[in-house]
């Protein structure tokens, strides 16, 4: 279990809760809250906090990589070279089978992609090593239902399997998926349980 | 026409090309813009200072240079600063645009030491402008040697953190790769390599900027941070070195072509070359 505590004081971003929080095994955290409210303010402090740990993956929602005419192909190259030990997904042939449909898209530079297609290669990238615990920033930003739906059932394998998923989200969750839900409000001080 | 080979000059050639290609990859892997080099980031500026206040005590000597290079450099290592890509308290375009101003400033002393040594009739070291290989001596050889040899290890322990930082340096640090250490060691190497330039030869950083991005034009280092900084760097090394030479070799009216010419009209094909090709895709210098 993950416990993350820390007084407002602490933080450097103008957060304007305490937080205390506890993420067990296997559970699905929905970060949610109104435009503004600091989901991504959280998101990157705990990114500051711990995403030099290696059992946990974030997912932001920067540009996928400095180099914009670098090839998908090129980028999952590096993914697997420097992931050594912690990489999940075998080689070529079976990530092409687990998403057939990017095959198309391997050799074209990331700054050629649309924006959905730059938002699925930014998730492949986490979901080819391993991890205990999953932040993603607005994951199901841009991508359309199929593919959605393939991460909703990232999201279930990866639970299954004892990992917590942790995810920010404006809007309505697929709740029939999600195990647990946590919301921010204003005024409670607190980052609560809902 | 004979062509001469002067070993010494192509060595010192060689290392100029070599250390500011290196110096050039890691600024770019290290702020994530390929429009960074040491240049922008003002160690040209510094460098050039350093060389003036060489000149300014007298006519630098291989053994005040290798001083001045190895006391500078051990004490930039020994200041505890530190600057976190991705954390941006201090964002890479405040870093460039406080570099530019350096520059621009250590510019307007060089113009105006410069207007002085003609106006009270001394001596004044133009060239550093426009560049002038140094001949090395024992111990200039001997400095080269350990700055190459400096350059080498840091690149060879590191080589999986550059590649991961391929990615830019949120990734890196998933990756376990410590991307604030990285960062410092790869400004001090720039630095320590630049300045080695600068005082061999003249402020060129902008060969820093060029070598790179031309090194990325080819498949063969396109996504491979380590084979840019290594091959590649020795291949501009060469590239450099040989066209010196040919410099050296071919005058007019007696006087030396400087290399920096063909190297400028290179770097001015190589950036418009950049911009219409990828102009349309608005991704030169991009920040991630």
């Amino acid at each position: 279990m993950l416990q993350i505590k820390f007084k407002e004081a602490q933080l450097k971003v103008p957060w304007r809760w305490d937080v205390d929080w506890s993420l067990r095994p296997g559970q699905v955290h929905w970060l949610a809250g109104a435009n503004g409210v600091g989901k991504t303010s959280l998101f990157n402090e705990l990114k500051a906090r711990f995403g030099a740990r290696g059992d946990m993956v974030f997912v932001d929602q920067g540009p996928l990589a400095p180099y914009q005419d670098l090839t998908v192909a090129q980028v999952f190259a590096v993914v697997w070279e420097v992931a050594g030990p912690r990489q999940r997904l075998p080689r070529w042939q079976d990530l092409d089978e687990w998403d057939a449909e990017s095959r198309s898209w391997w050799e074209r530079p990331l700054s050629r992609l649309s924006g959905g297609q730059n938002q699925w290669v930014k998730l492949m990238m986490a979901m080819a090593v391993r991890g205990e615990c999953w932040w993603l920033d607005e994951p199901f930003q841009a991508l359309d239902a199929a593919h959605a739906e393939k991460l909703w059932h990232w999201i279930r394998r990866r639970t299954n399997e004892g990992e917590t998923v942790v995810y920010t989200h404006h809007g309505d969750p697929a709740a029939n998926v999600v195990g647990w839900s946590l919301t921010t409000r204003d005024g409670s001080k607190s980052v609560v349980s809902a | 026409m004979s062509w001469e080979w002067e070993l010494t000059r192509l060595l010192t050639a060689w290392l100029v090309g070599l250390f500011l290609s290196l110096a050039g990859s890691i600024i770019q892997l290290t702020t994530r813009n390929e429009l960074a080099s040491p240049s922008t980031l003002g160690m040209d500026g510094v460098a050039v200072g350093v060389v003036l206040v060489l000149y300014a005590v007298g006519a630098p000597t291989d053994a005040a240079r290798l001083c001045i290079g190895v006391g500078l450099a051990l004490l930039l290592w020994m200041i505890p600063w530190r600057w976190s890509p991705g954390n941006e308290a201090v964002s890479g375009n405040h870093v460039v645009l406080a570099g530019l101003a350096l520059n621009l400033f250590v510019g307007a002393v060089f113009s105006l030491m410069h207007f002085l040594a003609m106006a009270f009739d001394r001596d004044f070291p133009s060239e550093l402008w426009f560049g002038r290989m140094t001949p090395l001596g024992p111990l200039g050889v001997g400095g080269a040697v350990l700055w190459l040899a400096v350059a080498v290890i840091l690149v060879v322990r590191r080589r999986r953190s550059w590649q991961a930082m391929l990615l830019g340096p949120a990734w890196a640090r998933g990756w376990g790769v410590p991307v604030d250490q990285l960062t410092k060691e790869a400004l001090w190497l720039a630095f320590t390599l630049n300045l080695w330039v600068t005082m061999h030869f003249g402020a060129f950083s902008f060969l820093g900027l060029m070598m790179p991005l031309v090194l990325r034009m080819l498949p063969r280092f396109r996504g491979h941070a380590r084979r840019e900084m290594t091959e590649g760097a020795l291949w501009s090394g060469l590239a450099f070195a040989l066209l010196d030479h040919a410099c050296y070799n071919f005058t007019f009216h007696g006087a030396e072509v400087p290399v920096g010419l063909p190297f400028a009209l290179l770097g001015t094909f190589v950036l418009v070359t950049l911009l219409l090709v990828r102009g349309r895709t608005a991704s030169l210098g991009k920040n991630a």
